[in-house]
């Protein structure tokens, strides 16, 4: 099929939150913008998933509060390795993005009825109250506004359009090749500036709470294009994850409420192990030191056979768990009555990612980057409530300056047939080799590549680690990268609506993902935040240091980013 | 009504011209199964033609899995397959390009 070529002055990757913010502020700029999604914006991303809060600094905060004081609860909660100039940034213009949804036409519950005030609220971590809400589903009420406001402004957003590589043509930026994946139509979005707003990457785990869109898109791109990525051995892990049945499988059974009303973890033989952990109470336990322990007790046997441990809830009042969750896990066949629930750690947000600077500017002249696909500001471990005020303060400013570059002076280059070529190749060899005859006896299914990706990753590269099991996930992951890759091979030959083919591409992400997970967790010799050794368990001042890492040909090359010496 | 090891479905398909037919498929039931499952299965294991696109919150509410499941509306993701042998019918209730993928807008 013929390749379709369009020009633009700004590309955006993804529209979820950071997405579709950036859009706007492209637009605002007077650049002519597009949005390309793999999926469709009223449906995709995580943003559509974030439930209670936005996190900022109002004119009607707590008295004492203010950006600085939400910078320092950024910055301790991140484990001294976040970019204090990112984090300045982002505490001081939260409160400029919640005005500005609300200039969309977001109404926040309010502090008391009948009032302009919204209400804040308080969560773990934050010295004060500042999450403002809507109901249960703020993430849905984002989305709407501002997929109106795009709509308004009459950005095209090209639905299903899978963002394959960067053009970089002698190292200058060229554009974005992309694959239609309704007309299975390559594509060509020439332009000066790109923004990546891909999200996260936790579908690389068995076990994780996200859309299934999450595949790490972004760090693939990005390190395929050698920019560089930061921070990337940091996953979050959410402790309580249904495991079972398969319709409640990833979403999050709330154990910040439960616990402390007395549920307790036990293991398959019904044993409460928390204690011989010597870890303190597990009402005392945060998030990480949950994941640690239950990691350790699946890995030591007494884990399910489906991985997972049970939260008994025996002695609550049934009253007490969350009743719009009740009435779902009701419809996918849970058992409402029965105290016990099979669950486990999942994979929930990369706190690293692309490495961006204070104007969301990341190491390729040209490229910006916004939201969870970006790194630097959460360091070691996240604190409640900032996804959104990261997405929408640094969605403005990637569009906005995304925009600047491509009117004043971005270089234009030609995507020449060489280099669109070779960026629309893996899609062609695909196809190649799609269809019964063409695959032949070596010829992998992609689903077959994500389940092995996932399994790794759960096992190797899960809350807890070790050198040896690091090295092996690396080797398993290379051969995805080398190997797999040359037999991945679709079903059907017919490009359209190939469902294959898009979990293939989703595939190569997921790889590379997983290996720069893996490389950047090996090479950190010790324990901090969300990443635990267990053969280095505890955290050494002399790692009080971001890995930046970066794709050489087929190799990693990791340096250590220590900030307080000036290099920051 | 006893629960069978198999369930019978129809699955709505659409040809190269836009017309309707319905594809048979025989699938092991498995506990728990959601009918937006039934689709994966047969997207995944059945039949590489199959187009099928899930984006999907899974928590039930953004409604992009909605689909008509022997005549009534459901969120595919929160609706278990019903017991017995089938057949289960199960068509678009969204507008879509080809079999259940969504049209875009």
């Amino acid at each position: 099929m013929e390749t379709v070529r369009e020009q633009y002055d700004v590309v955006i990757i993804g529209s979820g939150g950071a997405g579709l913010r950036a859009a706007l502020a492209a637009a605002e700029q007077g650049a002519r913008a597009v949005v390309i999604t793999k999926g469709q914006p009223q449906w995709s991303g995580g943003t559509l998933s974030a439930h209670y809060s936005f996190c900022a600094v109002l004119p009607t905060a707590m008295p004492g509060d203010s950006p600085d004081v939400f910078a320092a609860d950024i910055l301790r909660s991140g484990e001294g390795i976040s970019d204090p100039k990112v984090v300045g940034v982002l505490a001081e213009k939260a409160g400029e993005a919640v005005a500005f949804a609300q200039s969309l036409g977001v109404t926040f519950d309010p502090a008391e009825e009948g009032s302009r005030v919204p209400h804040l609220g308080w969560l773990a971590g934050h010295t004060y109250a500042r999450a403002v809400h809507v109901g249960n589903a703020v993430g849905r009420e984002l989305m709407r506004v501002l997929l109106k406001a795009v709509r308004k402004a009459g950005i095209p957003v090209h639905a299903f359009t899978y963002a394959t590589d960067l053009i970089v043509e002698d190292g200058v930026l060229a554009g974005v090749a992309a694959w239609h994946l309704p007309t299975g139509e390559p594509r060509i979005y020439e332009a000066p500036a790109v923004v990546i707003a891909t999200g996260g990457g936790s579908q690389i785990y068995e076990l994780n709470t996200n859309p299934v869109e999450a595949t790490g898109d972004g760090y693939g791109i990005a390190l395929r294009a050698g920019v560089e990525l930061i921070d990337m051995e940091f996953v979050q892990f959410y402790p309580t994850v249904f495991v079972a049945p398969t319709g409640a499988r990833g979403l999050m059974f709330n154990s910040g409420i439960l616990v402390p009303k007395g549920a307790r973890l036990l293991n398959r033989r019904g044993e409460d192990f928390w204690d011989r952990y010597g870890v303190g109470p597990l009402v005392n336990a945060t998030r990480d030191v949950m994941c640690r322990v239950m990691s350790q007790e699946i890995a030591a046997g007494g884990g399910t056979e489906r991985g997972g441990l049970y939260i008994t809830t025996r002695g609550i009042d049934p009253r007490d768990l969350p009743q719009l969750q009740e009435k779902l896990l009701q419809d996918v066949g849970v058992d409402t009555d029965a105290p016990e629930r099979e669950v486990a750690p999942g994979a929930h947000y990369f706190m690293g990612g692309i490495r961006i600077d204070g104007h969301a500017a990341t190491s390729l002249p040209g490229l910006f980057a916004a939201g969870e696909c970006t790194g630097g500001i959460h360091g070691a471990n996240r604190l409640a409530g900032t996804a959104l005020s990261e997405n929408q303060v640094f969605g403005a400013i990637a569009g906005r300056n995304a925009a600047r570059f491509a009117l004043q002076g971005g270089r234009r280059v030609k995507a020449d047939d060489g280099g669109a070529d070779r960026v629309t190749e893996p899609v062609r060899e695909l196809m190649r080799r799609s269809g019964a005859a063409a695959g032949g006896k070596d010829a992998v299914h992609p689903l077959e590549g994500w389940k092995h990706v996932q399994s790794v990753m759960q096992r190797l590269v899960g809350p807890t680690r070790e050198e040896a099991g690091l090295r092996q996930a690396i080797g398993l992951l290379d051969a995805v990268r080398g190997d797999w890759d040359a037999r991945l091979a679709a079903r059907t030959p017919s490009p359209a609506h190939n469902r294959d083919i898009a979990k293939a591409l989703d595939l190569r992400n997921m790889a590379d993902t997983g290996w720069c997970v893996a490389q950047a967790a090996l090479a950190r010799k010790e324990s901090r935040g969300a990443h635990v050794r267990l053969d280095a368990p505890d955290t050494d001042t002399a790692w009080t240091a971001s890995l930046v890492i970066r794709r050489k040909e087929r190799d990693a090359v990791i340096g250590k980013l220590e900030r307080g010496r000036g290099d920051g | 009504m006893e629960t069978t090891e198999y369930l019978d479905c129809e699955i709505a398909r659409t040809t190269e011209d836009g017309d309707r037919w319905f594809q048979r498929v025989r699938l092991p039931r498995k506990s728990g199964m959601t009918i937006q499952e039934v689709l994966r299965h047969v997207a995944d294991e059945v039949d590489g033609t199959f187009a099928f696109f899930e984006h999907s919150c899974k928590r039930g509410f953004c409604g992009s899995c909605l689909v008509t499941a022997n005549g009534r509306k459901v969120l595919s993701c929160r609706t278990l397959v019903p017991p017995g042998p089938g057949p289960l019918r199960i068509e678009p209730a969204l507008k879509t390009s080809k079999d259940f993928w969504p049209a875009a807008d």
